[in-house]
């Protein structure tokens, strides 16, 4: 018999006992045998076949005496990514992460194959960051596929990847990607730290992983942008910014996080400058019609009519003749009408969305003012604020300001524009002291820096020889 | 320890804001919106007229569609101001709005008697319109609202009236602060645009004089000129002159004016300094130099006679600076302004004017040009 290796039989013994659905394929040879053990639904069978299982099968049909890990790597296998090891321990891991694992009976030594093969959808389009003048592909669920989109748009020898497994039973790949001369090591340093700092049982979304990167676990704000396009992922990399990718996950994630990062659009970059700038302009003017519009309404109808002008004071309270709610009760029912209409939306397949959508705002919109439920000029405001918010890319922020604003509204409908500057000042003052990864969240506003501000503002390289200096990158210059 | 501490002391600070009353807000529906007053002396009783702006219909389509008044009236009275603010409040369904008033119109049995105590009142309401136009009027207030065309606010039509003869530069407007102002200082003096009814329709009559607290008399708009010359920093007017049995017409800009005080020998004076622009809009003969040195000479005579007139009316005819000169003075001089009595110092004061205009010919066609060349 020959000289099975203590650690071989372990292994194939726990195989055995835990009823995995490993298969396992024996291959004997002169003076002993190898095992290949793999899940088949992992691997890709016929390149298994083909570059393993055939050449293995034929060395050991010859004169196959010493056959073992090293020997089969150099001379036998036909595969481009397999290694050695000799822990024990992981190989029932790497099993089931989708490797094909070869035991050797005469070997302590054994060997992994990347084989894996996971059914995934073709390069899809972008759904959520949608752009009229921009590369058509973004990152969908599968890992690889998406480190290949990156690395086809940086070829930069200085690019990094590191890769972790976060989740005890889910072993999900995570990989945190930047470029090694040009990103801030604070911040890479923080979200390693952060990453292998989660002990969990798993993780299946770039979002959950978020939350446990957070600075604090009850912060509001969001400390991290998602990324759905690979250009844009590209870009963060070069402004210096860390993007970080989650196996099973279509959304890559970028840190650290301003908030005037979230007025950006992958348009802005590829189209006029000038329009650029304008268009961030009606970004920040549409978040603060969302957040603010039906609460100023309030403000105005019930507490601080004098700044009315005269004929509009007399006009909006004709509309509001017929209407039985105070402003308050009226504004409240509307917004949260708004937002299940918005709800639904989301929910109801994209063939019948549209018609919805005019059966909600056309009809019951009007049948509402009909009926003397709302005031017209409500209906105006509140559906004016619906479709601003529309305009801010990153909907993870504006789902913040959509909530905040009926704390909005009843702080207004209880203490008038009083109510209204206080809430806004508490708001003001949680963005303030927030900080994505040790950046202040509102640079460069506050702390204010000119220079950067302009960098931000007209954030276009063509003019901008500089990266914002507010995210302390090594390598500050872009244009030379 | 301290985060609950603060959490306590922020909710305990909270409610009680909450529950002592700022749930206190009005609806602008819930309100009586008032677009004009009247208010009138009568035996002794302050009579106030108001317009309310009937928003009760849905809509305003519909209200036209039901034939309803666009606007109500409420009348009240009283001994007193209160007196009868509290009549008005009692025959109200709604509490009386009052940001919304285009037109405060004092008639003249009120402003004869005294008008410094409403105007008082309305300084001190801090929800009265602040740049309601205030004006007198000697027409019976029913008479008013009856020439109201189509139902339509008395007060917008006095509000669109002044705004249309304002950027014209024919009238000057001051609005209620400046006349709360100047009843807030030591010498008070000024004029109020007076309404009156010509034709069923209204009129801008002229400048009712206001000396302390009650009117004195009142300047006809068709001798207002020089008033506006002197208070309107862009006045412009239109003459007739002529020149070499001539008729031309002539637009009149005023581009500069300068006020200087002097005081000399115990007397106050000034000197009043007026640069005009002036075109020949249109004529039935040509201008040549002789008759262009001919127009202006007399342009310039007829504005000096217009200023030095209405300064004279000023001086003479009422012996109250309604002109505002004494501001300028009290600038200068604000010592000497505090130990003299205007009032006595302002009828003798030496006021000398000069007036100086440029005269633009080139509108008028030149039938000689071909000859030019």
């Amino acid at each position: 018999m020959f000289r099975q290796s203590v650690k071989c039989q372990k292994a194939l013994d726990a195989i055995k006992d835990k009823n995995l659905d490993i298969t396992q394929k024996h291959i004997p040879f002169q003076g002993g045998f190898v095992v290949i053990c793999f899940v088949k639904q992992l691997i890709d069978n016929a390149l298994l076949s083909q570059g393993v299982i055939k050449p293995l099968m034929r060395y050991c049909s010859g004169d196959s005496k010493g056959l073992n890990a090293a020997v089969s790597l150099e001379k036998v296998l036909y595969a481009a990514d397999c290694k050695t090891d000799s822990d024990e321990g992981k190989v029932l891991d790497t099993i089931l992460s989708g490797m094909a694992v070869i035991l050797f009976s005469s070997d302590t030594q054994y060997v992994i194959v990347n084989l894996k093969s996971v059914a995934h959808r073709s390069v899809p389009t972008p759904e959520v960051e949608y752009a009229i003048r921009a590369p058509k592909d973004c990152f969908m669920e599968n890992l690889d596929e998406n480190l290949s989109l990156l690395r086809n748009r940086i070829k930069d020898k200085n690019l990094r990847i590191k890769t972790f497994d976060v989740g005890r039973r889910t072993k999900t790949k995570v990989a945190v990607i930047y470029i090694e001369d040009v990103a801030n090591n604070t911040v890479v340093t923080e979200l390693q730290n952060r990453i292998k700092g989660i002990d969990v049982d798993g993780i299946y979304e770039s979002g959950e992983l978020q939350e446990f990167l957070l600075n604090k676990k009850n912060d509001l704000f969001p400390q991290m942008g998602i990324l759905e396009r690979s250009d844009m992922a590209a870009r963060h990399l070069l402004d210096g910014r860390v993007v970080t990718l989650v196996e099973g996950s279509g959304f890559a994630l970028s840190a650290p996080i301003t908030f005037n990062e979230f007025f950006y659009s992958c348009d802005d970059f590829y189209g006029n400058k000038y329009f650029a700038v304008f268009s961030r302009f009606i970004r920040y003017a549409s978040l603060m019609i969302a957040f603010m519009s039906t609460s100023i309404y309030v403000a105005v109808s019930a507490f601080h009519t004098e700044v009315l002008p005269s004929l509009y004071a007399i006009l909006l309270s004709e509309m509001r003749a017929s209407v039985p709610f105070s402003s308050l009760i009226g504004a409240l029912m509307l917004e949260f009408f708004m937002e299940i209409i918005r709800e639904s939306l989301l929910r109801v397949p994209k063939n019948i969305g549209s018609a919805i959508g005019i059966v909600a705002a056309i009809v019951i919109g009007q049948a509402a003012i009909s009926a003397g439920l709302f005031s017209a000029l409500l209906l105006i405001l509140a559906s004016a604020g619906l479709l601003a918010s529309f305009t801010i890319v990153d909907y993870t922020l504006i789902n913040v300001f959509r909530m905040l604003k009926f704390l909005l509204l009843i702080a207004t409908g209880a203490f008038g524009f009083y109510g209204f500057t206080l809430f806004i000042l508490l708001v003001l003052s949680q963005l303030v002291s927030g900080s994505s990864f040790g950046i202040p969240y509102l640079a460069p506003y506050a702390p204010f820096n000119f220079k950067d501000f302009l960098r931000t503002f007209v954030d276009n390289r063509s003019i901008m020889p500089h990266r914002t200096g507010f995210l302390n990158n090594k390598n500050t210059r872009r244009l030379k | 320890m301290p985060k609950k501490r603060f959490r306590r002391a922020a909710v305990i600070a909270l409610v009680p804001l909450v529950l002592a009353g700022c749930w206190d807000f009005v609806d602008i529906n819930q309100k009586n919106i008032i677009t004009t007053a009247i208010l009138d002396k009568k035996d002794g009783a302050y009579m106030s007229y108001l317009e309310i702006a009937n928003t009760d219909a849905s809509g305003p389509d519909a209200k036209k569609d039901a034939g309803s008044d666009e606007y109500v009236f409420l009348k009240g009275n009283g001994k007193t101001y209160p007196e009868m603010r509290d009549a008005l409040e009692r025959s109200t369904d709604q509490p009386i709005y009052l940001n919304a008033m285009q037109a405060l119109v004092l008639t003249e049995n009120l402003t004869n008697d005294d008008i410094a105590e409403y105007l008082n009142r309305l300084r001190s309401d801090v929800n009265y319109r602040k740049r309601v136009i205030i004006v007198t009027t000697s027409e019976e207030p029913e008479a008013l609202f009856k020439i109201s065309k189509n139902g339509e606010s008395i007060g917008f039509y006095i509000q669109d009236m002044f705004n249309h003869l304002n950027a014209q530069n024919q009238i000057f407007v001051r609005e209620t602060s400046h006349f709360i102002e100047s009843l807030s200082s030591s010498y008070s003096s000024f004029l109020i645009p007076s309404i009156g009814i010509n034709d069923n329709a209204l009129e801008l009559r002229g400048y009712s004089v206001v000396d302390d607290t009650k009117t004195v008399g009142l300047i006809p708009i068709q001798q207002a000129d020089g008033i506006v010359l002197l208070k309107d920093s862009k006045a412009h007017f239109q003459y007739f002159i002529s020149a070499q049995e001539t008729a031309y017409t002539v637009n009149t800009h005023l581009t500069k004016k300068k006020v200087t005080p002097y005081y000399q020998d115990g007397q106050a004076g000034f000197n009043l300094d007026f640069k005009f622009s002036a075109e020949v809009a249109y004529s039935t003969g040509s201008v040549d130099d002789g008759i262009k040195q001919e127009l202006r000479s007399s342009l310039e005579q007829l504005l000096y006679d217009k200023i030095t007139d209405a300064v004279w009316v000023s001086q003479k005819q009422y012996g109250c600076d309604y002109l505002t000169l004494h501001d300028t003075f009290h600038a200068i001089y604000p010592e000497t302004y505090h130990n003299l009595s205007w009032a006595e110092v302002y009828p003798d004061a030496q006021i000398n004017v000069t007036v100086s205009a440029d005269l633009d010919t080139q509108p008028l066609m030149d039938y000689e040009a071909y000859r030019k060349e």
